[in-house]
């Protein structure tokens, strides 16, 4: 969970071709991030990533071999704070993925071009939402309308 | 088009939450009356500090949109940042707490009704707010009524004191029945009340929810340069009404109603009434500002959806959030504990909390991927750089300052 | 090529550092808080008779000010409810704390009746401003009484702390040859 910078071949490359020639790093512009939906909406924050090779096929084992290039399959989020505090690996089954597909932008948030509201990441808002906030009366009462 | 007037509501709303909560209402008065005005360099020192780094938020928020807890995440990382997260939200709980109470406290000087009986009725009430009202509503009716409180720098006027004595009194050194540790530990709760940490989440966030672009650094600028230096000089007003009355009659300050007195020498029963208003305003514009952030501060380490612009539907965590802060505060208030005593623990979690929120606030506004062209100049990085010395020393200092001194005993 | 912001130190060392400083804090300055020798409980006498003396300066300032028609009746009834409180934890702290040695103990007893003195004429003023306005110089001598009495006795329990803290000094110098 170290935040020391790693050399720019040891992760991802941008395959995005709309943007070429522009390098990220993956612990620095990715990791903890603020993801925001198409409406500005913030979805979660980034807490992995889920690398693949080129040829399609899901790194072995989670280990990199440095040789082969990869890509970025999907961005990962979850209720993973504890082992990410305190080290350790989750559960597979506790991670959220938002597909690399559905990344809009990599700015200073990581914008997707879907509503955040489709995504499994936001069951808990949703949870929330349905079981608390929204029987409060007023509770979807627009506070820019009427004031 | 807002006017000219109402663009600041924001900066005022923040330094009342900062310099005239119901703590440091109390605080400002117990050194006026214990320390004359022999303190006021230190709040001079805060305005100037949380000025430098409210203006970094504030412009980070407007160019890049983001609010601090978000790059406080990002740059410190889960770790460290949960770390400040834990000691952010104590100060900014125990505060709302010592408002909650102080909102009761306020209202029993207007009504004789216990302030025991107030806390619920002022609870809801902010909860109200907090679910229904604009926030630009907020911000301005709070900072509007709050200005009440320039009836203390009118009190100090009025009460004709010896300028002189009163200008000697800000030079003089400890004074001779007070200890140099107490003199410290009270210079250290001052610099801690005028920098702490919520007043950046608040102003940041608020930046952001008053949908500021990189067109609004004047009025962010603005809303710095007006909001935190009036915050500054109301508190010292205090601690001169403090020093010209209480001073001399050896009253030690220990509750929210002997700030009255002054007042009431100086002005009669129409300024009194005028300071209620502004006592009640205050304390509520500070519950607001205290459970906003608490709701700002977990949002935002966490990546949910947050904002009062936002239906409470849209935001239902953010909103649970405040819900549970102001539970939390209702039921410690229902113990009899005393709210401004509250306020003296939170020294202690802004020694963690301090620090490792202006950090990242200063390496942002030096990022070029999120300012742009609006990165920090020179003086800007110096001052900067000196108050997070000035901030790690304090912070460090304010444990065992309080310890031996039994919080200023 | 996007620009590389400031590497950081790794967090968890920051942590550790800040944590390793709490504690050390902590640990430090622990035992300088206890007062188990008599001129530190004399010290504490001393606090508490301050507190009554302030409860009862913020009740003749509020009572003045009641009669000069400058402060409203639910005002000055709230501010001098706060001093019968404060009053009355004094009397409290000087009460509870535990002293061994007689002499101290005798000043002990000195304050905490001055104390108590103070109290009644506190609670007096504000069944005063509870009444029909009527003069409140009864009120206002009541209160200079109870101040005076409180002056006394602060005056004999410094002398008394001065005398115990020489003692203790004189005794640690006789165990140190």
């Amino acid at each position: 969970m170290r935040r020391g910078r790693t050399g720019p071949r040891d992760l991802a490359r941008e395959p995005e071709p709309r943007q070429p020639g522009r390098i990220l790093d993956a612990r620095l512009h990715l990791l903890d991030r603020q993801v925001l939906d198409v409406d500005e909406v913030p979805v979660c924050t980034l807490d992995d990533i889920e690398l693949e090779l080129v040829d399609g096929e899901p790194a072995a084992d989670g280990r990199i071999d440095s040789s082969k290039p990869v890509v970025i399959a999907a961005l990962l989020t979850g209720p993973v704070l504890g082992t990410r505090i305190f080290g350790g690996r989750p559960p597979a089954s506790r991670w959220y993925r938002l597909a690399w597909g559905h990344v809009a932008d990599v700015g200073t948030a990581v914008r997707l071009g879907v509503h955040g509201a489709d995504l499994d990441a936001t069951w808990l808002e949703r949870w929330t939402r349905d079981h608390v906030i929204g029987r409060i009366p007023g509770g979807t009462h627009d506070p820019e309308g009427s004031g | 088009m807002k006017s000219r007037l109402l663009t600041v509501a924001l900066g005022v709303l923040t330094a009342i939450g900062g310099f005239l909560d119901a703590g440091d209402l109390v605080t400002n008065a117990v050194v006026g009356s214990r320390f004359g005005l022999s303190l006021a360099w230190v709040v001079a020192v805060g305005v100037l500090g949380i000025c430098v780094f409210a203006h970094m938020s504030g412009k980070v928020a407007a160019v890049s949109g983001r609010a601090t807890f978000e790059i406080i995440r990002e740059r410190l990382g889960p770790r460290t940042a949960g770390l400040n997260l834990v000691a952010s939200l104590a100060v900014t709980v125990l505060t709302l707490i010592a408002e909650v109470g102080g909102i009761a406290l306020a209202l029993q000087l207007a009504s004789s009704v216990d302030h025991r009986l107030w806390v619920p009725v002022a609870a809801l009430a902010v909860w109200l707010v907090l679910w229904r009202v604009k926030f630009n509503v907020m911000e301005n009716v709070t900072g509007l009524l709050g200005l009440a409180l320039v009836g203390f720098a009118v009190a100090v006027f009025l009460l004709g004191p010896d300028w002189g004595d009163l200008g000697a009194q800000l030079l003089q050194q400890v004074p001779v029945q007070e200890s140099a540790a107490v003199y410290w530990y009270f210079a250290v709760a001052l610099f801690g009340a005028a920098m702490t940490p919520y007043e950046v989440f608040f102003f940041s966030s608020g930046g952001v929810e008053d949908g500021w672009t990189p067109r609004d650094l004047a009025t962010s600028r603005l809303n710095v340069l007006v909001g935190f230096p009036l915050g500054g000089l109301l508190s010292i007003a205090i601690a001169a009404c403090a020093a010209i009355v209480l001073l001399p009659a050896r009253i030690r300050v220990d509750s929210m109603s002997q700030l009255i007195l002054p007042i009431s020498e100086a002005g009669g029963t129409l300024l009194v009434a005028v300071i209620i208003v502004g006592l009640v305003a205050a304390t509520f514009g500070a519950a607001l500002e205290t459970a906003l952030s608490t709701g700002y501060t977990l949002s935002q380490y966490l990546g949910w959806s947050w904002g009062k612009f936002r239906r409470p539907a849209q935001a239902p965590r953010f909103h649970l959030a405040m819900i549970l802060a102001l539970v939390v505060a209702v039921g410690v208030l229902m113990t009899n504990v005393d709210p401004i005593a509250v306020t003296e623990y939170s020294v202690v979690f802004s020694a963690v909390a301090l620090p490792l929120t202006y950090l990242p606030i200063l390496v942002v506004a030096n990022d070029p991927e999120y300012m742009g062209e609006h990165v920090n100049g020179r003086a800007m990085n110096l001052l900067g750089t000196v108050y997070l010395v000035i901030l790690v020393v304090a912070a460090l200092a304010a444990i065992p300052l309080m310890i031996a001194t039994e919080a200023g005993g | 090529m996007t620009n590389r912001p400031h590497r950081q130190p790794p967090p968890s060392r920051v942590a550790l550092a800040l944590v390793l400083a709490l504690a050390g804090a902590l640990a430090g300055c622990g035992p300088a808080a206890t007062r188990a020798d008599d001129a530190g409980a004399l010290a504490s006498v001393s606090d508490h008779l301050d507190d009554a003396s302030s409860a009862v300066a913020t009740a003749e300032l509020a009572v003045r000010a009641r009669a000069a028609g400058r402060l409203q009746a639910v005002t000055a009834d709230a501010t001098v409810g706060d001093a019968v409180e404060a009053a009355t934890g004094a009397v409290h702290g000087i009460g509870t704390l535990v002293i061994a040695a007689e002499e101290a103990d005798g000043v002990r007893g000195e304050a905490l009746s001055a104390a108590s003195a103070a109290v009644g004429p506190v609670a007096a003023a504000r069944t005063w401003l509870g009444q029909p306005p009527s003069p409140a110089d009864d009120v206002l001598r009541a209160l200079d009484d109870a101040a005076s009495g409180l002056d006394d006795a602060s005056g004999a329990v410094e002398q008394a702390e001065a005398r115990a803290r020489a003692q203790t000094e004189a005794s640690a110098e006789r165990a140190a040859s």
